[in-house]
């Protein structure tokens, strides 16, 4: 502290302490008496009036404090917080349904310039702004690293978070005794996850992606794979698929009769599953290319297995999609099982939908659709739902779509707790791990955060030592700056080398879709960052999200909220 | 009378098609491109709505794909490594500039707009048009029913059909086809794959001076620094 504030403060502690002294002789009020009489107060607790009375003070004393709206908003705020511990249903096994949602790189920063952004979009000044996930009850930290990794990856950490167990990058599904790609090590080191646990206890379960339903993130809830790359079986290894190892897209479609096979119980499959992918359900031959199918040829399987056919012969009720219309014909409540895969790969960004050959659902549409299916089981449900394009955009050194896509996010979990019961639901909401993304400099209060930094007071942007202007957002490393105007694929930046370092962003609209921010160290792929992630829950059991925890710690707060092992016990024997 | 023309037309229609379908058939291309500095062999190879372009000394090859919107979608291969990176339709690769013509033909059609036509000589399948431009500096010769370029020629590039392609479009496609393939999405998540990790050391290589050039005959580099 220095000379200055210190000395500030102590003037003002001085003047509180003499105001004090007046009040306390003259205001009748005040709950400090001398006589032993009752004080008449407006009723603060004795705890809360305390360090008041202690001090001197009465609230007259403070109130341009505690008349400002800051300080009684955040009154409120304890207020709430407090009837949300009061309120909190602790009890295992009160959940009858889990959500679980995940951010796929959606670090601290990206969800704060994602508030922001979210707000100026509704014309706020946007630092006030709040996700929906943000007003959440409860909310912690998670530490992200891998077994192997102080920076981790996709598949090492939904490991963790789906089965309690940390685990190496690059697995999925397996104990960290696994090397990596080698199918030998596989066998006896496949872990358990929430998903099919919730399974055998007979509750529907669903996995839902943006991305490839096989990529890393979906593919560990219900697969076990040596390597996260393992999509289909034209990705594998001769020697891997000789040893017996199953692609991920197969593991998906047998899901129901692997799991009967590895634990010896009865379960019915996944009832809903929707992505993209579709490339590795299909044979590499044209003549099964879909209609929207956007290479020449569009499935990837090598082995001449139709997996979508093998689907739908197996579960002649369900319904397949892979468009928009077929999707918006589904009827929930006479629909008993649901795969809709949408894209040949990953789905498009929230912001490039519209670019889509056949149409595709928003992920806010997929997450109403698929409670709507899974609701109807009486047990209740397990539903993971991953954004996972927030991470691609990312990669590819673009705020725009990341911060669109969790934007997105926020819409879908908004969609689950209008059509859930709050007593009886557990949602989560965390991120898989975070990114290089920095919100940095003195912007002014509802500066554009996608725009140039302009300080307080100043209507011009601010510039640095280079004489140039700079943006509130930014990169560590990756591919750097991009000027791709309208362009809504993120992914479109990869057509060229690495351009970090500083530009002269005088004349360039940093706020368009297709602006790529500066980096600082040139790499062709913005990287992950190893910094801790936040989780946000609701519902039954959520109370348990405090404080800083290793990320395999969420499985064991699914598991109290639902009962999960003791129920799948249950059910097996 | 309407019978007749009924008639007439269901014999013609055949026949025409008939006619495109052999003009299109093995149209594999090998050109001997020729720079104020270099030298390189650019192959162009078709199958059912793909363009196959090789670039030999590269090592390179670009399957360019149409989608039904219009929009164009790049796999690039490359030889070397045995792998592929695949693309978004539309993504902005080569700044936007290509045309599905121009990636049919190597160079665009369109620049014969600018110069006159000199001779016309064969008819059907075998016609061929010789362009020049007013100075005599560039000409621009052509099989318009097969659209494929025969020669092509500027200050500063001279473009050469060779007598036979280097290989059919079946093999080119086919010795493709098993390249380990990943999107360009996927390169962040995939940094423990060695070919990922080289590119992130070198940057990507585009076309750069061996491919492609707009109707004054400049390279296309779509900008690029590699």
């Amino acid at each position: 502290m220095n000379t200055l504030n210190k000395l500030t403060l102590a003037m003002l502690v001085a003047s509180l302490t003499a105001c004090g002294g007046d009040n306390k002789k003259n205001n009748t009020t005040d709950p400090v008496v001398d006589n032993n009489e009752t004080p008449i107060v407006d009723k603060p607790s004795i705890d809360q009036q305390a360090p008041i009375e202690e001090a001197g003070l009465t609230k007259s004393d403070i109130a341009v404090s505690t008349e400002n709206d800051w300080y009684k908003a955040g009154e409120s705020g304890i207020t709430a917080a407090q009837a949300n511990v009061d309120a909190i249903i602790k009890e295992a096994g009160a959940a009858k349904n889990v959500i679980l949602f995940v951010g796929d790189g959606m670090g601290i920063s990206t969800i704060t310039a994602a508030r922001i952004l979210d707000g100026q979009n509704k014309s706020m000044a946007g630092e006030e702004n709040s996700l929906s996930f943000e007003a959440f009850p409860f909310s912690g930290l998670a530490k992200t690293y891998n077994v192997d990794a102080q920076t981790p990856d996709s598949a090492g950490t939904m490991t963790a978070m789906m089965s309690g167990i940390k685990t190496d990058v690059g697995v999925i599904g397996v104990d960290e005794d696994i090397v990596r790609g080698d199918c030998s090590t596989v066998a006896g080191n496949e872990v358990i996850t929430a998903l099919e646990l919730a399974e055998i206890a007979g509750k529907s379960t669903g996995v839902i992606s943006t991305a490839r339903i096989t990529h890393a993130t979906p593919a560990a809830t219900y697969s076990h794979a040596a390597d996260r790359n393992w999509e289909d079986d034209g990705d594998m290894s001769t020697e891997a698929k000789d040893a017996g190892c199953k692609d991920i897209a197969a593991q998906l479609v047998n899901f129901e009769s692997e799991l009967q096979n590895r634990y010896g119980v009865s379960v019915d499959g996944i009832e809903v599953v929707m992505g993209g992918g579709r490339r590795s359900f299909l044979p590499k031959d044209a003549s099964f290319n879909s209609t929207d199918a956007v290479s020449a040829v569009e499935g990837d399987r090598t082995d001449g297995r139709n997996l979508v056919e093998e689907w739908k012969t197996r579960y002649s009720t369900g319904v397949y999609v892979m468009d928009q219309a077929g999707f918006d014909a589904v009827d929930t409540e006479n629909t008993p099982r649901l795969f809709g895969l949408f894209n040949e790969s990953h789905m498009q960004y929230e912001a490039d939908r519209g670019n889509d050959v056949a149409g595709e659902p928003s992920i806010a549409e997929m997450t109403e659709k698929a409670i709507g299916v899974l609701d109807n089981n009486n047990k209740g449900f397990f539903l993971m739902v991953e954004s996972g394009r927030i991470d691609h955009a990312h990669h590819a050194g673009n705020a725009y779509n990341a911060l669109n896509d969790t934007i997105a996010l926020s819409e879908a979990i908004q969609a689950a707790v209008d059509n859930t019961n709050p007593e009886e639901t557990l949602i989560i909401v965390m991120a898989d791990h975070g990114h290089v993304f920095t919100i940095a400099g003195y912007p002014k209060r509802g500066n554009p955060i996608l725009g140039k930094v302009v300080s307080v007071g100043a209507t011009e942007p601010a510039t640095a030592s280079d004489g140039m202007p700079y943006t509130t957002l930014g990169y560590t490393n990756g591919l750097g700056f991009r000027d791709l105007g309208a362009e809504t694929d993120a992914d479109a930046s990869y057509s060229a080398a690495a351009d970090a370092g500083r530009k002269d962003l005088t004349s360039v609209d940093t706020t368009t879709p297709g602006y790529h921010q500066e980096a600082m160290i040139p790499l062709s792929s913005e990287t992950h960052s190893g910094e801790d992630v936040g989780i946000f829950a609701m519902g039954p059991g959520s109370h348990l999200v405090t404080g800083t925890n290793e990320q395999s710690v969420i499985f064991h707060v699914m598991n109290h909220a639902a009962d999960l092992v003791n129920k799948a016990e249950a059910t097996a024997n | 009378m309407k019978k007749m023309m009924i008639s007439l037309f269901l014999i013609c229609v055949p026949i025409a098609s008939q006619a495109v379908e052999l003009c299109e058939k093995e149209l594999a291309s090998t050109y001997s491109v020729s720079t104020n500095n270099s030298q390189h062999t650019l192959s162009i190879y078709f199958g059912k709505d793909r363009v196959l372009q090789v670039f030999e000394e590269k090592k390179l090859a670009d399957e360019w794909n149409q989608i039904p919107d219009g929009r164009l979608k790049l796999t690039r291969f490359f030889d070397q490594e045995k792998h592929a990176i695949e693309y978004q339709p539309g993504d902005a690769i080569d700044g936007g500039t290509l045309t599905w013509d121009q990636i049919n033909m190597g160079v665009p059609s369109t620049v014969k707009d600018s110069m006159a036509l000199v001779s016309r000589s064969g008819s059907g399948c075998d016609m061929v048009e010789a362009f020049q431009s007013a100075d005599g500096q560039m000409k621009f010769i052509w099989n318009p029913e097969k659209k494929r370029l025969i020669e092509y020629q500027t200050p500063s590039v001279h473009w050469k059909l060779r007598e036979q392609p280097l290989m059919t479009s079946q093999a080119a496609f086919a010795l493709r086809d098993d390249y380990r393939t990943i999107d360009y999405a996927d390169i962040g998540d995939s940094e423990d794959d060695p070919f990922v990790r080289k590119m992130i050391r070198m940057g990507f290589v585009s076309h750069g001076a061996s491919g492609f050039y707009d109707e004054h005959g400049h390279a296309l580099d779509g900008g690029h620094n590699h």
